[in-house]
């Protein structure tokens, strides 16, 4: 038979194994058989040691190119209990089904991917085509959702306070990007930089909605989980971006506590050090930016969170203020002065000092 | 005597508190206190049995999750007259005696807020 690897492309011979069969599995059918081809009886791969190591950072810059950006989700269903991932109810290319939990996850997975690829030339979470998996009907009465660190899980909500989490897609694009930031940035979950952690899923589970319904900065909602509490519920969000502090006020729930400024931050043990309250303080920076700057939130506000998020000098422990500098660092690389102004103006208005 | 009272099933108090998940609430953070003298029969009956399964009082601590985000943190304090633990459970609960225990006792406190 003749070796399909005689038709492989340049990078092949000097691609690292792990990669080969990451494209034997998700690759096209010719960029399949190629690296089959080539992980079969290629062993020059050895013996060019010295040579792959000095190309390494190329080819796999290479391969990430020639790697299709296709979305492939599977839905599956835990069936009201806790284990994972459950029963696989909807692949990629399926028909929508009766359950609309399993509709809204499985849209809601391509409105981020969609808006990843779109807005940043980003493949999937991992940039390298991952798999987008969830989880529905997880639990009984369970009323949260989570990323477990493969993949997404959602409860139906207890249907006294809380509606099916699959409702609102920015809470979908916000788990999703629990998986960007700790593909990219890798952000400790713990203290400021946990918060940062949590408001960067905000910043872009707010912008998967804004990209999704085509919305100006001005016309958005700035809210997180718009539609997930019942009507019994005083309070429109889990939280707003563009108030914090406003979002719910509820006999149960309590009173929403998130910080608009540092004035107002939370020392607490509690929740990883107040990760989901003082998040409150970079959301609505990134909420002042994004008005500063108008028009579509994710092209300019947006794409400088993002390269920030990717930034190499930002470290796994950054501060707010370490963040924000490099925010502004990012805003004169990529838009210029105006912009590096408008992202200062936007920290100072949450009482972050940039300079 | 020698027989401790949980040995004998008779647990008396059961508190909970949740911390993190998707969102803050401060109203969810407050400790709900299960009082099984108000607990229908059936109920208490079923929940020391989790309890007695789970091995609440001699479980090893379980070590916390690190790659979950927006997981929830369950605080749960036992006290059956003799002794008082209060062990934290983070999702997703791998141990599934624990994790049955755990949702019995949240379906519990969403009771008793509830009123």
């Amino acid at each position: 038979m003749h070796r399909k690897h005689a038709k492989c492309p340049g990078f092949c011979c000097i691609v690292p194994p792990h990669l080969l069969r990451r494209i034997a599995q998700r690759g096209s059918a010719t960029q399949r058989d190629a690296a089959l081809g080539t992980l079969a009886t290629d062993q020059t791969l050895r013996l060019g040691r010295a040579t792959y190591e000095l190309m390494e950072a190329g080819a796999h810059k290479a391969l990430l190119t020639a790697l299709p950006m296709v979305k492939q989700r599977t839905i599956y269903d835990a069936g009201g209990g806790e284990t994972l991932p459950g029963k696989a109810v909807r692949h990629e290319g399926d028909r929508a089904v009766r359950d609309v939990a399993v509709n809204e996850a499985y849209v809601g997975l391509g409105a981020t991917f969609d808006f990843y690829a779109a807005a940043y030339d980003r493949n999937s979470i991992d940039d390298e085509g991952l798999h987008l998996d969830a989880t529905v009907h997880f639990g009984q009465r369970y009323d949260n959702a989570f990323w477990n660190g493969q993949q997404m899980v959602f409860g139906d909500g207890d249907g006294d306070l809380f509606n099916r989490f699959t409702a609102s897609v920015d809470v979908i694009g916000h788990e999703l990007t629990h998986g960007v930031t700790a593909d990219e940035a890798g952000l400790v979950y713990m203290g400021e930089p946990g918060a940062l952690n949590e408001s960067i899923s905000d910043v872009f589970g707010s912008l998967v909605k804004q990209y999704a319904l085509k919305q100006m900065a001005a016309q958005a909602d700035w809210l997180i989980g718009a539609g997930l509490f019942t009507a019994k519920v005083h309070g429109v969000a889990l939280r707003s971006m563009k108030a914090p502090g406003t979002a719910f006020d509820d006999p149960v729930l309590g009173k929403d506590d998130q910080p608009d400024t540092m004035k107002g931050y939370v020392h607490t043990s509690a929740d990883n050090g107040g990760v989901h309250t003082n998040s409150g303080i970079p959301n609505h920076a990134f909420y002042l930016a994004a008005m500063n700057l108008g028009g579509h939130a994710w092209e300019k506000a947006g794409r400088v969170w993002y390269e920030t998020l990717r930034d190499k000098r930002l470290r796994k422990t950054a501060t707010f203020r370490q963040f924000a500098q490099r925010t502004v660092l990012n805003a004169d690389q990529y838009f210029g002065t105006d912009a590096r102004k408008a992202i200062a103006a936007a920290w100072a208005g949450v009482g972050i000092k940039t300079a | 005597m020698g027989r401790s009272r949980h040995q004998d099933g008779l647990i008396v108090r059961i508190a909970l508190s949740i911390e993190g998940g998707l969102a803050s609430f401060p109203g969810l953070r407050k400790p709900v206190t299960i009082d099984f003298d108000r607990l229908p029969a059936e109920r208490a009956a079923r929940l020391r049995e989790l309890v007695a399964r789970a091995r609440f009082f001699s479980v090893a601590p379980p070590a916390p999750a690190t790659a979950a985000r927006d997981a929830r943190s369950y605080v749960i304090e036992i006290d059956d007259g003799t002794q008082c633990r209060t062990l934290t459970f983070t999702e997703p609960i791998a141990d599934a005696p624990l994790r049955d225990l755990v949702a019995e006792i949240r379906d519990c406190a969403r009771s008793v807020r509830s009123g």
